[in-house]
């Protein structure tokens, strides 16, 4: 069932509220919704022009209700009070309205039923002044809370601007405009919008890649750090894939577009980082919990407030009893804030997901977050992962009497037909040796063992070695051993440096890799670890990762996302080590763009700070709640009185508006603290705690 | 009685079984929007068991007891990958209720 982008609500498709985006339809839950993802700029318009006319006319009913008296004074006060209780206030009771309909309450329904009960209570007054004795109006009341919440939600919405510009920064930064290159050769600026899968386009020096495509003439340099965090220039030549986004440094390329707009890699790192923020934290089900029954108790304590003050006042002799008891009401009403702990979990996985995507780590699945804070073991793939995925010959052994360079000849042969970076690297070393390679039939590979077939009318097979030490391949012909190819992985950039950092964050480092037990031990040795399990056939990597669960840890597992899907899936936090173009992959919770091991040590601080963020922001707003209704409902009346419900309701007003922004300031807070920690494991790689208060 | 469901359990109670019969014991996630009207409000998500009379083929069904305890497949990530211990019971006034269940993705 397709979700609503905007709240994230399903809904049920061949509604007829949709949109269509590069050829894409798109539904959502209402036209509000609607309108805020094609026209955001039209609510926030819209916002301001309200806000504008709620202060030109509350400061004048201000200025009135306590300085000046004269005849009609209350009518003039109702005149100036209907544009702001009308015009200004509309956006709530169509929120009200909704809410109503659906049978769900919201903030717009409190905040609804307190203005509308100060303003008809002040209207009953001025039309019938002696109904009640000594009653006085507010429609200072109920225009200020229309005014003051309208301003706090106009600020809100600025902040929530400043924390949704990060995650948009990498969409704003492409190019309007592409240099489009005709079937004729012409080079004409076209909007870049305009450009489509297949359509070829130069891009100058200094100029950012607006499309994703491949390079078909030209070499040049690019920053690629946008989207993986590493700074290094990227050498790019003919065949060559490149990314929007990415800065083309020193040549001028020629490329044919793959993919535009919303597919490009950089539209998919944007998308996720819109969608991170209905992930959710475990901590989160208490504002589940707390929404739920929010509205029903916040309407129960205002109406026990009102009657406990009609009784007592009326029971005292009071004649402001019908007064305090409306201005209670309106109070506990209007200071109730049920967002704050509506945004406290969405505006900090936002910001969470944006903090990570500029560390070139993209998270796919923000719920992950919290599992990924709890880990206390890494399981490292070792192929692809600690090393790098293609390996290096690293000597032959030729047995039989058969030279060299023929047992290499026949091996790249076989091996032309295989994508496998076993196979790629036979062929590269058979080219490099100017090696003449033969045609071959009947090929046959079979996944983690080696492939067969015939070469020049001999059978020939490549299969993994179980005798060699290290990893190799064994070479047949005609069923009998002829030599072996011994075969090195690298060492990733970095990887002794992330394991460290891991280890020194209380982590558990454990290895998995299919290569014998030589190889694996020797790579595990240099890296300082002693837990690794050699062998393993890629279906078996899951069962080993269910093993350590069973044992109690929260496991992470690391993978180059290849042959490690069901292990990505079974393990808590499945983390994909990838390039680029590998966003659209289904497995893992997180992508590492950047192939920088030190990401994954960064991730789980990211995690931490944020679950502790979330934290932080919930039981904020469940304080603020929890502190200030009985304010409202006038625990302070017998240290200052009744007269404090003069400006109670006003002040309520002012609370509720701003307590949202606190909770999204709060959150914005998180990005530098954070990227303090981040660039310190960067320079020293220092030791930091997995969680902790922010 | 217990029910190993992935990495978490679900413990029925017994009455709960009694009172199904040849019926089916399903839990769903019912979403709703936050209490903000606003495109970043938390969606309320809540967990409800219902006794249903058909198993829908796309649920993921447990036996339990001589009936089948089926639940959407959200649920049962939830309750795997969050190694969550998860209750039905009876109450007096409310009916099936669960508890010890938070939505994971």
């Amino acid at each position: 069932m397709p979700t609503d982008p905007v709240c994230g609500m399903y809904v049920p498709e061949g509604s007829s509220i949709f949109t269509v985006v590069d050829g894409e339809k798109v539904y959502f839950c209402s036209k509000s919704c609607m309108l805020e993802y094609t026209s955001p700029d039209e609510r926030e318009k819209s916002l301001r022009y309200r806000l504008a006319v709620a202060w030109i006319f509350s400061i004048p009913i201000l200025i009135i209700t306590y300085l000046l008296q004269f005849a009609y004074r209350d009518y003039i006060l109702l005149l100036l009070t209907l544009p702001v209780q009308v015009y200004s206030g509309y956006v709530f009771y169509q929120g009200a309205y909704m809410a109503i309909k659906s049978r769900q309450g919201n903030m717009d329904l409190l905040i609804t039923i307190g203005t509308v009960t100060a303003f008809v209570f002040s209207l009953f007054i001025t039309i019938f002044p002696k109904a009640i004795i000594s009653a006085s109006i507010y429609y200072d009341a109920s225009a200020f809370i229309i005014t003051l919440i309208l301003t706090g939600n106009y600020v809100e919405n600025s902040t929530k601007k400043r924390a949704n510009r990060s995650a948009s920064r990498l969409v704003d930064m492409i190019p309007a405009t592409s240099h489009f290159i005709s079937d004729s050769g012409e080079v004409v600026d076209r909007k870049t919008s305009e450009i489509s899968t297949g359509d070829r386009i130069l891009v100058k020096p200094g100029e950012m890649f607006p499309c994703d495509g491949k390079i078909y003439e030209g070499v040049t340099e690019v920053d690629q750090s946008i989207l993986t965090g590493e700074q290094e220039p990227v050498v790019k030549r003919v065949g060559d894939a490149v990314f929007s986004g990415t800065s083309n440094l020193n040549g001028s390329v020629r490329m044919e577009v793959s993919k535009t707009g919303r597919n490009t890699t950089v539209g998919q790192i944007y998308d996720l980082i819109r969608k991170a923020s209905t992930g959710r934290a475990k901590v989160q089900k208490i504002a589940d919990r707390f929404s739920a029954i929010f509205i029903p108790i916040v309407l129960t304590v205002a109406v026990a407030s009102a009657i406990f003050w009609l009784i007592f006042l009326s029971y005292v002799g009071s004649p402001y009893s019908v007064e305090i008891a409306v201005l209670s009401f309106v109070s506990v009403v209007v200071i109730a804030c049920p967002c704050a702990i509506g945004l406290a979990g969405p505006i900090t996985m936002l910001i969470s997901s944006s903090i990570s995507s500029e560390n070139g780590i993209v998270v796919k699945n923000a719920g992950s977050l919290d599992r990924l804070a709890k880990a206390t073991r890494v399981v490292f793939d070792k192929t692809g992962t600690l090393t790098g995925s293609d390996p290096e010959i690293s000597s032959i052994t030729v047995s039989g009497g058969m030279k060299e360079d023929d047992l290499l000849a026949l091996g790249a042969s076989l091996e032309l037909n295989s994508n496998h970076p076993v196979a790629k690297a036979i062929t590269n070393e058979a080219k490099h040796r100017n090696l003449i390679l033969h045609k071959s039939t009947g090929i046959k590979e079979t996944p983690g063992t080696g492939i067969e077939g015939v070469v020049d009318g001999n059978k020939i097979g490549l299969a993994r070695s179980m005798q060699q030490s290290g990893s190799a391949v064994d070479i047949l012909v005609n069923g009998v051993k002829m030599g072996s190819i011994g075969l090195e992985y690298p060492l990733r950039d970095g990887s002794r440096e992330a394991i460290d950092q891991l280890q020194s964050m209380g982590l558990s480092v454990s290895v998995l890799s299919g290569d014998s037990e030589e190889a694996v031990k020797d790579i595990t040795q240099r890296l300082g670890l002693s837990d690794f399990h050699a062998g393993v056939f890629p279906g078996q990597k899951a069962d080993i990762v269910k093993e350590y669960q069973q044992k109690g840890d929260y496991v992470i597992f690391v993978g180059d996302g290849i042959n490690d899907t069901v292990a990505l899936e079974t393990a808590d936090v499945g983390i994909a080590m990838g390039s680029g173009s590998d966003i659209a992959r289904d497995s893992g919770d997180l992508i590492i763009l950047s192939n920088d091991l030190n990401s994954i040590p960064k991730a789980i601080v990211i995690a931490g700070k944020t679950i502790s963020k979330i934290r932080q922001n919930i039981f904020w707003a469940i304080g603020y709640n929890s502190a200030l209704i009985p304010v409202a409902a006038g625990i302070l009346v017998p240290a200052f009185g009744l007269a404090v419900y003069s400006v109670l309701p006003m002040l309520a007003a002012l609370a509720m508006g701003f307590s949202s922004t606190t909770v999204v300031t709060n959150s914005i807070l998180m990005k530098g603290r954070t990227e303090k920690i981040l660039r310190d494991i960067k320079k020293t790689g220092v030791s930091m705690p997995v969680s902790g208060s922010t | 009685m217990e029910i190993q469901v992935g990495k978490g359990t679900i413990t029925i109670e017994g009455s709960v079984l009694d009172g199904i019969g040849k019926n089916y014991l399903v839990l769903k996630l019912i979403t709703e929007a936050g209490p903000c009207t606003d495109a970043m409000c938390q969606i309320i998500i809540t967990i409800h068991a219902i006794v249903e009379s058909n198993l829908n083929p796309e649920l993921i069904a447990f036996p339990a007891g001589g009936t089948y305890v089926a639940m959407e497949p959200a649920v049962y990530r939830s309750i795997d990958r969050g190694r969550q211990s998860v209750f039905v019971k009876e109450t007096r006034h409310s009916g099936l209720v669960v508890k010890g269940f938070t939505p994971v993705q």
